[in-house]
């Protein structure tokens, strides 16, 4: 009589269990529906979270704030870009504006029969001057649009860095002097050949050397050397304006510490630098030490001067 | 709701005072023991009478027997479940635990986040009971231990067990209809010192004062004081509990759980938060 | 215009005396609302209405654009009066217990929490042992564990030093900046509040008897001629037909404050007088804020 008892008194505690946990899953899934409904039609920070801790259900409370964070910060990131997009055309716009005006003076100016004759020369000069960054401006921008827009086609070739590295400081040494302060260069003596698009390398070593020019403030150094089996181009120059949360914006499109925007930059010149790296397996690295600010972009070498392909 | 629950226990879990509280018990019950020995000591004449304060009757001291012959663990559990014992540390600790909310202002995080009072109140009164209950059950154990190391094995027979039983599930479910009383007197008042001495008064004299009237009403035959949890508490059988007894028990501990409940409830849904 | 808090003649009463009186205001979503008051002005009292704490006496709320206040109050976050935190144990500790009983299943939410606050190495540092202003972080980060679209903060800043009162300002601005996050923020540091406030709210003896932008504030105090004359009306009207001045306002009868023809007082003075009005006081003015808000809560000088 008492096995009875006690087995019956077992499945009526069994199955108090089983109900208790059955009406547990209820109660937690009509939380996390409610929730839901909450988040799906309010703007809302709020994540799910648990009426009762049963089975697996915290887990995929956890997996659903998940992903609502990923959406959220998505979001957030569409945002910001968005308003990013929108100053950058605001200060492109500027900068565009700012040569263009200034080269319009200078032809008002030509146009009153007034001026002399001697002073003729150099407002034209000075022109054709503003003219030139004007182009060198939109020059940027439009191969940086290119190049998000996936329209440019890197040709990786067996090149010479050093040489090509070399090349692109002869173009601004003129310009260096000018400013009063020759730079320090330091090629290594064995030869350094990477794959690499030409143009593209000449171009960041360009926008690197320029971006030094235009607003470093001495000590400039331009080294090209082998590190292990990469070799390595760094530009380093003093800065007034860069502080060290700077740093991790960077290579960011539109991103200038110029904040007056005096400079007749676009911002753009070290994220094409970036870009082009990268597209072609390399890495941009940037640092700060005290005042000195250098870049450095590091590449795989290759053994040979021609490479053969094994077709 | 039951993770209000978990974040509740969380703080009982790390509440010093529950253990302090757990820690008076013992010691309780470990002086009550004490005592024993001491005057078991004195009846069979191995110390003098009126040791450390203890005098044995004459009857005793003639009868030159050990006091383990007739004091049983089920007569020491019925000196710590009398109005001085448990009841006190009950009432101290569920004051300091249910007015801590309120003067630290951490009842400020819960309440308009979600639940609704009524929720919060009864997680409360949940787990005010499951310390009651696991004070208790400290309780026993050091009874249950001190009786193995004092009266040997002998003391734990089939009919102790019965008794046992029956005891412990009486004073369990006046246990939790006291500390639902306790929380609602701690929950309207909100102030430790209140608290705290009101919930003395409750166990130590408001008995008392049913005992009086008791006295008084004696002629209609009628003893009030059966109806009070802790003055019930304190004359519970410790052997011979009859079922009746058992039933009618159940029926005033709901019947002052339900009313404290309801009280405690209305008054924590009524009042504003400081 | 999306409002996450609107009341209606919101009311509290203790006893006889009415602590909250028909207070009519409107928190616009983004905004971060200072809330401007002298101490027992009522700014605790309201706020505790709206947390859910108190029960009003009398009028309406909305909460997001809600009636069901229980529903929405999830996505509050409150700091009043001082932060709920048990002094016997440890940050960690005060934080994980409200982790587990909101039902808050990341783990790592607590030491997020922290982070934000500046308290990740308070280590095993009982909450008694804490400085004000790191009971304050505390506070602040226990309203932000659930991850708000609105905080109420009441008085976060007092007792911080220059450099935690600047912390909290720039957490403040962060959160609201990138997460959104409306603030109904009151204080006594008027200086703190303008560098942060897009809306004020002025309440006085339980009275919200203004509510600006803060671009209306700056309009408000910027450089007048201030001129107290005996008829307003009267002085009003020269200023208009005979001077052609229009840009100007009359704060109380008996004031007026020009805000143009700022270099020629003189003249102003003369015209005026020589049409018959008579001049007590005329004299350049400029409020700055703590001078206008003085004037608001009223001239016992015994508002902060």
């Amino acid at each position: 009589m008492e096995i009875w008892l006690t087995g019956i008194g077992l499945l009526l505690a069994g199955a108090g269990v089983l109900s208790a946990r059955l009406c547990c899953y209820k109660k937690q899934l009509h939380h996390m529906l409610t929730q839901l409904q909450m988040v799906e039609q309010a703007d809302t920070n709020l994540l799910l979270t648990s009426a009762v801790r049963i089975g697996e259900t915290e887990q995929v409370i956890s997996a659903c704030n998940r992903v609502l964070e990923q959406h959220r910060s998505r979001e957030e990131k569409l945002c910001r870009e968005n308003r990013i997009y929108r100053e950058s055309i605001t200060s492109i716009s500027h900068d565009i504006r700012t040569p263009l005006t200034s080269a319009k003076g200078y032809v008002q100016m030509l146009l009153n029969p007034k001026v002399p004759e001697e002073k003729r020369l150099s407002y034209t000069k000075i022109v054709e001057r503003r003219l030139d960054d004007l182009a060198g401006m939109l020059d940027q921008l439009f191969l940086y649009a290119r190049i998000e827009a996936g329209e440019i086609a890197l040709q990786e070739e067996p090149i010479n860095a050093g040489n090509l590295f070399a090349e692109a400081i002869s173009l601004f040494y003129e310009d260096f002097l000018e400013k009063g302060c020759e730079p320090k260069v330091l090629l290594s003596r064995e030869p350094c050949h990477i794959r690499a698009d030409r143009q593209a390398f000449l171009r960041i070593s360009e926008n690197l050397i320029k971006n030094a020019l235009v607003h470093g403030t001495g000590d400039y150094t331009f080294s090209l050397s082998r590190k292990g089996s990469k070799a390595a181009l760094r530009v380093s120059n003093r800065t007034d304006t860069i502080e060290p949360g700077d740093i991790e914006r960077i290579f960011d499109r539109f991103y200038t510490t110029d904040m007056a925007r005096s400079r007749r930059t676009t911002g753009l010149g070290l994220a094409i630098v970036k870009e082009f790296t990268e597209k072609m397996g390399g890495e941009a690295r940037a640092w700060l030490e005290k005042d000195l600010f250098s870049i450095e972009i590091k590449f795989d070498c290759i053994q040979n001067r021609e490479e053969h392909s094994n077709a | 709701m039951l993770c209000l629950f978990r974040g509740e226990s969380y703080r009982l879990k790390r509440n010093k005072s529950f253990y302090i509280c757990m820690a008076s018990m013992a010691a309780f019950i470990l002086m009550m023991y004490g005592m024993l020995l001491l005057v078991d000591s004195i009846s069979i004449g191995s110390m003098e009478n009126g040791f450390g304060g203890v005098v044995v009757s004459g009857e005793m001291l003639e009868a030159g027997e050990s006091i383990w012959n007739s004091v049983g663990m089920m007569d020491v559990l019925g000196q710590v479940f009398s109005g001085n014992g448990f009841s006190l540390i009950l009432a101290i600790f569920v004051s300091i635990f249910v007015v801590r909310e309120y003067s630290c202002g951490a009842v400020k995080n819960i309440v308009g986040k979600g639940y609704s009072r009524a929720v919060i109140f009864f997680t409360r009164i949940l787990t005010v009971n499951l310390a009651a209950l696991l004070l208790m059950a400290a309780g026993l154990c050091v009874t249950l231990l001190c009786g193995l190391i004092f009266m040997g094995k002998g003391a734990f027979s089939g009919i102790f067990w019965q008794n046992l039983a029956g005891y412990v599930l009486a004073q369990a479910l006046l246990s939790i209809a006291l500390a639902t009383v306790l929380t609602a007197i701690s929950e309207a008042v909100r102030n430790l010192a209140a608290g705290i001495s009101i919930g003395i008064a409750a166990s130590v004299f408001f008995g008392l004062f049913l005992n009086g009237l008791d006295l008084l009403l004696a002629k209609t035959g009628f003893t009030i004081s059966r109806y009070w949890l802790v003055s019930r508490s304190s004359t519970c059988p410790v052997e011979g509990l009859t079922a009746g007894y058992l039933g009618e028990t159940l029926a005033v501990a709901l019947v002052w759980f339900l009313v404290a409940f309801g009280l405690g409830l209305w008054h924590f849904q009524k009042a504003d938060i400081k | 215009m999306e409002y996450v808090l609107e009341t209606e003649a919101l009311t509290k009463v203790y006893g006889k005396a009415r602590v909250v009186k028909e207070v009519d205001m409107h928190v616009e979503r983004g905004s971060i609302y200072g809330f401007i008051g002298k101490n027992g002005a009522g700014k605790t009292t309201f706020m505790r209405m709206v947390a859910g704490l108190a029960a009003p006496a009398s009028g309406f709320m909305t909460l997001f654009g809600s009636k069901e206040l229980e529903k929405q109050r999830v996505r509050i976050g409150t700091l009043i009066e001082s932060p709920g935190i048990y002094p016997g144990m440890t940050a960690r500790e005060n934080l994980e217990i409200l982790r587990l009983s909101l039902g808050i299943t990341e783990k790592g939410r607590v030491e997020e929490m922290l982070l934000m606050a500046g308290l990740s190495d308070a280590g095993k540092k009982k909450v008694k042992h804490f400085s004000m202003g790191m009971k304050q972080r505390l506070g602040i980060a226990i309203a932000m564990l659930r991850n708000p679209d609105f905080l109420i903060l009441d008085e976060p800043i007092n007792g911080l030093d220059p450099a935690g009162i600047k912390e909290i300002r720039d957490l403040l601005l962060k959160l609201n900046r990138e997460k959104q996050i409306t603030i109904l923020i009151s204080s006594h540091i008027l200086g703190e509040l303008s560098k942060i406030a897009t809306h004020y709210g002025i309440i006085r003896e339980g009275a919200l008897i203004e509510e600006f932008e803060a671009k209306e504030l700056e309009l408000r105090c910027r450089r007048c001629q201030k001129l107290s004359v005996d008829n307003t009306e009267q002085a009003a009207r020269i200023l208009e037909e005979v001077l052609h001045i229009r840009n100007f306002d009359v704060p109380k009868p008996g004031t007026i404050r020009i805000f143009e023809r700022l270099e020629d007082l003189a003249e102003t003075n003369r015209v005026l007088v020589q049409n018959g009005i008579a001049l007590s006081e005329s004299y350049l003015a400029g409020q700055d804020l703590e001078g206008y808000f003085m004037e608001l809560l009223g001239n016992d000088g015994n508002g902060k």
